[in-house]
């Protein structure tokens, strides 16, 4: 009888440690850095409508104080609904204006957490996305024309992303993205498959105020005269979390939203003040 | 003849013995009976929830405690609807006494005995007891709620379902859900051990319940042994000019109410999307707008809560006098204050 009352004594004293929580939350505040995805994932039954902007060039020759910087403009333009699964498996379906040679986009995603930093256990969070786009926009008329869709698979891209991102205080996170991307249909000098490696951070500033930023580099830009250059991506980002919004204003050198776009079409050359402001607003409701 | 005299008597006999045997069991303290039960059976009028102990079931009080936890059961095999996808009934709560007193509704009592008893310390009144008390919704509730407390005032079911319409912002409940939830109430209800009867008051009650005593009286005497209303007064929030900003606060207290009250909603798995923890953002922040009549200053959002929107229907239940008084406030500013840069 004793035997059997120290067994049960133990079981709910290791059934308690094991359940104590030692999940390190809010890496970052939303399920983006800037462009890319972070580790965050929204919980089960969480819908999160998010939109997007990405005004014109800043400065340079379609920039400054004509287009009131570049407000004047719209670059990309995202509206979007991502939906919690469960707390480690979200979905989301994203409308892009188009940024890049593609119109018109139409974007799926799946993003799974497998690894959460925890105090006592992993050091870091692993999470998966990938990515499925399509674009409606007419197929072109001139053959040579990365547009000119000869049927639906070359409408097609896909791109596939790994998160592995630290919290290392409460006001100090880092996100490492290596990314790859795959388009169905490319310009005749343009590569089918693009990897970039990416880095991200987010620096708190108080409570409701945080500075981001986010940075890749792209490894197989097409080197020819043929094509506009390709330029790594970057951006910087205030974000403000009023509590029910997250309301970020950024400046970045991509036009377009999307892993598909943001990679390997940045063709902003920031050196001559083609940057752009932007801002996402993000909105979670409970279903 | 004879045969049927003996046989009268026999039976009277039979009945007479098994009427004292019985009675002698009948110690409500030494089976920790249901006050409810007792005061029924002293012949105090039935309340409109009172379900006699012969048609409640375990198996229906478990849907109904399910229902209160997590806001569904499992019934045939299948999950039942939810009925709030914002709040659970334990979101503001308690299932448990709270009070070390049931005759006395003091925050700072209860402030110490839920330290010590590790439970959480909610907004609003806990269902422990639930059903001895005579009314609901009470005192100041008219002010947030208006016409719709009147039947809820008298009528435990209508509290029931005016907290599951209003309060938790979801659906009515089905009629069986209700009578889970009323069953489940009244399993939680207080218990004659509960009661802080001295011996010779014990006495009393025994004797009431074999008819040797004044059951009027005793009557009286069990329900002074816990209030029959959780009362209500609402605060304004304190002007800017007379906040003590913590000064007179004790922040020892001050940490047991950000830890079992704050922390209870605002914690990251928490019910809200607006998220705070034991950090010194989090204090900063606090810190900065307490001395400010803004939404994020303590002093305000303590006193007035939020109130639930289109679009965005969780919302913070504002905080009375009797749930948290007015030194707990700077108590909690003073722990803010030793936390924050």
């Amino acid at each position: 009888m004793k035997k059997q009352l120290y067994i049960l004594i133990f079981l709910i004293v290791s059934f308690n440690a094991s359940s104590q929580d030692t999940r390190v939350f809010n890496t970052f505040h939303t399920t983006r850095v800037i462009s890319s995805h972070s580790t965050e994932t929204l919980w089960k039954n969480e819908l999160d409508f998010r939109v997007g902007h990405r005004f014109g060039d800043i400065a340079g020759t379609n920039g400054g104080p004509s287009t009131m910087f570049g407000i004047d403009n719209s670059s990309d333009i995202a509206v979007g609904f991502e939906y919690g699964v469960t707390n480690l498996f979200n979905i989301g379906l994203t409308r892009y204006k188009g940024a890049g040679p593609y119109r018109q986009l139409f974007e799926g995603y799946a993003k799974y957490k497998f690894i959460q930093q925890k105090t006592d256990k992993s050091p870091v969070s692993l999470v998966g996305v990938a990515k499925i786009n399509a674009t409606a926009m007419p197929a072109s008329l001139d053959s040579t024309s990365p547009t000119s869709f000869t049927d639906f698979t070359s409408r097609i891209s896909y791109s596939y992303q790994l998160l592995i991102a630290r919290k290392f205080s409460e006001r100090f996170s880092l996100q490492l993205m290596p990314t790859f991307v795959h388009r169905n249909y490319v310009a005749f000098y343009d590569n089918n498959q693009t990897a970039a490696l990416g880095a991200g951070f987010r620096l708190q500033l108080t409570k409701m105020i945080g500075v981001i930023g986010e940075y890749h580099f792209v490894f197989n830009k097409p080197e020819t005269t043929n094509h506009p250059p390709v330029f790594d991506p970057f951006g910087f980002a205030v974000e403000f979390n009023t509590g029910g919004h997250i309301f970020q204003l950024n400046i970045t050198n991509s036009r377009g939203f999307g892993e598909a776009q943001y990679i390997p079409s940045t063709f902003s050359d920031a050196s001559a003040g083609q940057v752009r402001f932007g801002f996402t607003i993000s909105r979670i409701f409970k279903l | 003849m004879k045969y049927t005299i003996w046989g009268i008597l026999i039976i009277a006999g039979g009945i007479l013995v098994s009427s004292f045997s019985n009675k002698k069991k009948n110690d409500p303290f030494k089976d920790n009976e249901k006050v409810l039960d007792i005061l029924v059976s002293l012949g105090d009028k039935r309340p409109l929830h009172y379900i006699a102990p012969k048609n409640r079931s375990s198996e229906i009080v478990s849907h109904g405690k399910n229902i209160a936890f997590n806001g569904f059961t499992t019934k045939d095999g299948e999950e039942t609807k939810i009925q709030s996808k914002h709040f659970v009934c334990t979101d503001c709560h308690n299932m448990v006494q709270e009070d070390p007193d049931l005759a006395v509704a003091d925050p700072e009592a209860r402030l110490k005995y839920a330290a010590k008893m590790n439970i959480p310390l909610l907004p609003a009144t806990t269902m422990a007891g639930v059903v001895n008390r005579e009314t609901w919704y009470n005192d100041d509730y008219s002010k947030k709620y208006g016409s719709l407390v009147a039947p809820a005032r008298d009528t435990l079911r209508n509290a029931i379902h005016l907290c599951a319409v209003q309060c938790s912002q979801g659906r009515a409940l089905e009629d069986w859900e209700m009578e889970a939830m009323v069953q489940y109430f009244l399993s939680i209800g207080h218990d004659m051990n509960d009661l802080a009867l001295n011996e010779d008051e014990k006495e009393k009650v025994r004797l009431a319940l074999n008819g040797l005593g004044d059951e009027k009286a005793v009557i009286d005497l069990i329900k002074s042994k816990y209030i029959l209303k959780s009362p209500a007064t609402f605060m304004y929030p304190q002007k800017k000019e007379n906040r003590k900003l913590g000064e007179n606060g004790n922040p020892e207290n001050g940490k047991k109410i950000f830890e079992l009250s704050c922390l209870t909603c605002h914690k990251e798995t928490g019910v809200t999307n607006y998220k705070l923890n034991s950090t010194t953002l989090t204090f900063n922040h606090l810190k900065y707008w307490s001395s400010k009549d803004a939404h994020f200053s303590v002093y305000n959002i303590i006193r007035k809560g939020t109130y639930a929107k289109n679009g965005y229907k969780p919302y913070m239940p504002n905080y009375t006098k009797e749930r948290l008084s007015d030194q707990q406030l700077e108590d909690l500013v003073a722990y803010i204050n030793s936390m924050a840069n």
